[in-house]
């Protein structure tokens, strides 16, 4: 998907080395690592402590310099300040001024980008909003949670509406609801064509939302490439299916067990995330009105996030034209939920009586519905095909 | 400039919050109302308010310069430890003007305190000095000898190397004649330490002559004379009243017929006559004294000549450093405009100070900064005295004057700032006093500092320490 994108951070070779007060290197933080960050993509940058994570953020953002090697974000040098217009930045810890009240402190951040006082406040307002933190506005940063600490430490990241944004571990210290609202959040951004950095450990985040993943390890790339081509895997299959009655199982699992010469496999019902789970509490505690003494869910997003300039409307008609399948809508995916939730029903009453075949050509009718992806996608129509075989 | 706005306005309310800048404000806050109310003084009414003076903005100065480096270094190095510089340069604000707003923002601050400490003790001394119960007399005294700015006039020096040369030769001769051996540099620094003391000495019922140029002939209001002897050796203590006549040189003048007839004749000077009070009068030795001398002491030419007769009972010595004068005093301004030059000075030191600190923060820790300027400041003081030494008993001296030169030529000796004792003895702060400590100390000294600490913290790499 970003092959024809324009790269707005472009390493190569980029080495860092920790030097001791007498000059004699103490470690080697990064090693000669080539990556670049395509416009309009969410990458992931992941790895585990003391992997050169955040050194590597480090020097993007101009705070550490490359020991080797070149580096530019947006085409140009990590300590130009210009660039730093675009670029909006959620460390891994609260580094805000303890002092200064929510409301100072976007404030604080809206003036270092020159912004005006009216915008400033009305940045303010809505940013405290879409973090849930407006009834908190003039409680003193210092005294805030983690979480409360990680929604400022957001919202002074959004302030400029930047095009690349570096989130350090963005969901820690944030309850379910507050990591689906920034994963919203991020994909919304994605949506209108901003570029996203995150570093995080919690993975099933980053494999939510990110496009690509790099993984470090001892200062160098381990992996590197798109989740469908890191995870997918093509020496399996999966069916997902409405409940069998138990003699149908049977009858399928003679049949896998016939033609699978031996292998291992395994049948069982499907699990929902606990995320997913808890979601659906909440929501349905929201709905009784259950009141919270704690942060409150964040509004909307901030409008200012969400304004059409003409670049984004165009990464966004970009990409819907390259992905209409794979990005409908919300009325769309509304309606096609519905679709789907009447097909499943009808499915299920007349499971008993169809045949597998059937179900076999229903599955591959979602399937055409996913994302295509190149050779994954055609390992997997392969697999299709096999399945169709051995069923007969 | 929003941006710049931003960060003073962020460096004024974390200095507020540090709790040795609150503790230095308490102070601050002490000397200025507490000093003025509590002063005793000397005994006599000027005494009084020249201490009170002194006290009080000696007292400003140094807890104001005290804080504004502790500041200076706080501000920028704590940011720095803390992460918080992390945000803010991962805005679009570049390091230097981070640097400069946080320095701006510690002068700012350390300027409106030092304003306003020392409108509280200008009014604070106008106050006493209309409320207490001085005499007409002593009030006249104040009005002139501490309330005023008077230019000050130091008597001309003599070519000591001259004097010295012709002591040589004599005692070449006296050499040749003995048949002794003359090593003729020895001979000569002997020459010179000999001229140098006879210079210091007034011996008992000798005179001494000074001289004075370039004073204002037009000058009708009286002079003042402040001197200050030591009784048998220059040290503050185990000094007493004694006694010495002065004399003075009047300008003599006589008639010259015009050549033109009809004319007037014309007054020409005609050199000094020279008189002496009849009584000897009391001073104390190893401190300063004053003494206003009649009107009319000015010649055409700007010269006014000064005698003085050691009259001490028990027949000691007396004993004079070229820096206590005689000095001649000539009232040129206001107290208030001198003491708006005094205050313009202390924010000239406050403003290089809180620089240097931020210098120093830009590259070093909170506590090492502080060391390091303080370091500085003691280098400055101590290079002053060594370069100021007039007299080289070995080769010790020699090398000590040599290394307070090249200290000299970086550091700065904070206390050439000192001009409380300017404002207290009715001294004016001159304006090319000023204008050299500008140039000089600011410019030249702490300009390239600032510079080198903006250069430092534009390169220093942040988040090599790791947080607790």
């Amino acid at each position: 998907m970003a092959d024809n994108k324009v790269p707005i951070v472009k390493s190569v070779g980029l080495t860092k080395i920790f030097r001791d007060f007498w000059n004699r290197p103490k470690a080697r933080a990064v090693n000669d690592i080539d990556f670049d960050i395509n416009e309009g993509e969410v990458l992931g940058l992941l790895g585990p402590n003391g992997s050169g994570k955040s050194t590597t953020v480090k020097m993007i953002l101009g705070l550490l310099y490359p020991t080797a090697g070149s580096l530019t974000v947006f085409g140009r040098s990590p300590q130009t300040v210009e660039i730093k217009k675009n670029i909006g930045y959620l460390p891994e810890e609260s580094y805000l001024y303890k002092h200064l009240t929510a409301a100072e402190t976007l404030d604080f951040f809206g003036s270092l980008f020159n912004l005006s006082k009216e915008e400033r406040q009305q940045r303010t307002e809505q940013l405290l909003d879409m973090v849930g933190l407006s009834h908190v506005r003039r409680r003193p940063v210092g005294e805030f949670s983690k979480g409360m600490a990680r929604r400022i430490g957001l919202a002074q990241a959004m302030i400029n509406d930047p095009d690349l944004l570096i989130l350090d571990e963005p969901t820690s210290g944030l309850d379910p609801i507050g990591c689906k609202e920034v994963k919203d959040l991020i994909m919304l951004l994605k949506k209108r064509g901003k570029t996203v950095l995150i570093t995080s450990h919690l993975l099933s985040d980053v494999e939510d939302i990110c496009d690509r993943a790099i993984i470090l390890y001892g200062g160098k790339i381990r992996a590197e490439g798109s989740l469908n081509n890191l995870l997918l895997d093509t020496e399996a299959s999966r069916i997902t299916m409405p409940l069998l009655k138990p003699e149908v199982t049977e009858k399928v699992i003679t049949i896998l067990r016939d033609n699978l010469a031996g292998e291992d496999f395994t049948i069982d019902h499907p699990r929902r995330t606990l995320e997913d789970f808890f979601l659906g509490v909440i929501d349905q505690a929201k709905a009784d009105s259950v009141e919270t003494s704690g942060v409150t869910s964040g509004g909307q997003i901030a409008t200012f996030l969400n304004e059409e300039d003409e670049k984004s409307s165009a990464v966004l008609e970009e990409l819907l034209d390259n992905k209409e399948s794979a990005k409908p809508s919300e009325s769309e995916l509304k309606a096609k939920k519905e679709k789907d939730a009447k097909e499943a029903g009808k499915l299920k009453a007349e499971a008993e009586n169809t045949k597998l075949e059937e179900l076999t050509a229903e599955k591959t009718v979602e399937s055409k519905e996913e994302e295509p992806v190149d050779e994954a996608e055609s390992n997997v129509s392969e697999a299709d095909e096999k399945l169709k075989d051995i069923l007969g | 400039m929003k941006a710049f706005w931003a960060i003073i306005k962020i460096t004024f309310k974390s200095a507020l919050r540090s709790h040795i800048f609150q503790l230095l404000l308490f102070v601050l806050a002490l000397c200025v109302v507490f000093i003025p109310m509590t002063i005793s003084g000397d005994g006599t009414a000027h005494g009084f308010i020249q201490i009170s003076l002194k006290y009080s903005m000696s007292a400003v100065a140094f807890v104001l310069s005290l804080s504004s480096i502790w500041l200076g270094c706080q501000i920028l190095s704590r940011d720095v430890e803390n992460y918080e510089l992390h945000m803010v340069v991962s805005k679009p604000t570049s390091r230097v003007s981070v640097w400069l707003a946080k320095w701006v923002g510690v002068c700012i601050i350390h300027l409106i305190l030092l304003f306003v400490a020392a409108a509280v003790v200008y009014f604070a001394v106008i106050w006493q000095y209309k409320h207490r119960d001085f005499s007409k007399v002593e009030q006249e005294r104040i009005d002139n000898e501490v309330m005023v700015g008077r230019r000050v006039f130091m008597p001309t020096l003599p070519d000591i190397d001259k004097l010295a040369e012709e002591l040589l030769t004599k005692e070449k001769a006296r050499a040749d004649e003995l048949g002794l051996d003359f090593d003729a540099k020895k001979a000569f620094r002997a020459c010179k330490i000999k001229v140098s003391a006879s210079f210091a000495e007034i011996l008992p019922g000798k005179p001494r002559f000074w001289k004075y140029k370039n004073l204002p002939s037009d000058e009708k209001r009286p002079l003042y004379i402040s001197y200050r002897f030591y009784v048998n050796k220059v040290d503050s203590s185990k000094q007493r009243l004694s006694h010495g006549i002065w004399g003075y040189g009047k300008p003599k003048f006589i008639e010259e017929k015009s050549e033109i007839e009809g004319k007037p004749p014309k007054r020409v000077f005609a050199g000094f006559d020279y008189f002496k009070e009849n009584i000897p009068k009391q001073f104390m030795a190893g401190v300063f004294n004053e003494l206003s001398l009649e009107k009319g002491l000015i010649s055409p030419t700007g010269e006014v000549q000064i005698i003085f007769i050691n009259t001490d009972r028990k027949g000691a010595p007396f004993f004079t450093q070229t820096a206590d004068g005689p000095k001649l005093l000539v009232k040129v301004s206001t107290f208030g405009e001198n003491y708006s030059r005094a205050v313009a000075v202390l924010s000239l030191q406050l403003i290089i100070l809180a620089g240097l600190g931020c210098a120093a923060a830009a590259v070093l820790s909170m506590p090492t900064a502080v060391f390091v300027v303080m370091s500085y400041l003691l280098f400055g003081s101590i290079a002053s005295y060594m370069v100021d030494t007039t007299y080289f008993g070995g080769a010790g001296d020699v090398i000590a004057y040599w290394v307070g030169k090249i200290l000299l030529l970086a550091v700065i000796p904070m206390q050439k700032f000192e001009v409380t004792n300017y404002v207290a003895n009715g001294e004016l702060i001159e304006l090319t006093l000023m204008g050299k400590l500008l140039l000089q100390y600011f410019v030249l000294r702490a300009v390239p500092f600032f510079l080198l600490g903006m250069w430092l913290y534009k390169r220093r790499e942040l988040g090599l320490v790791i947080r607790k």
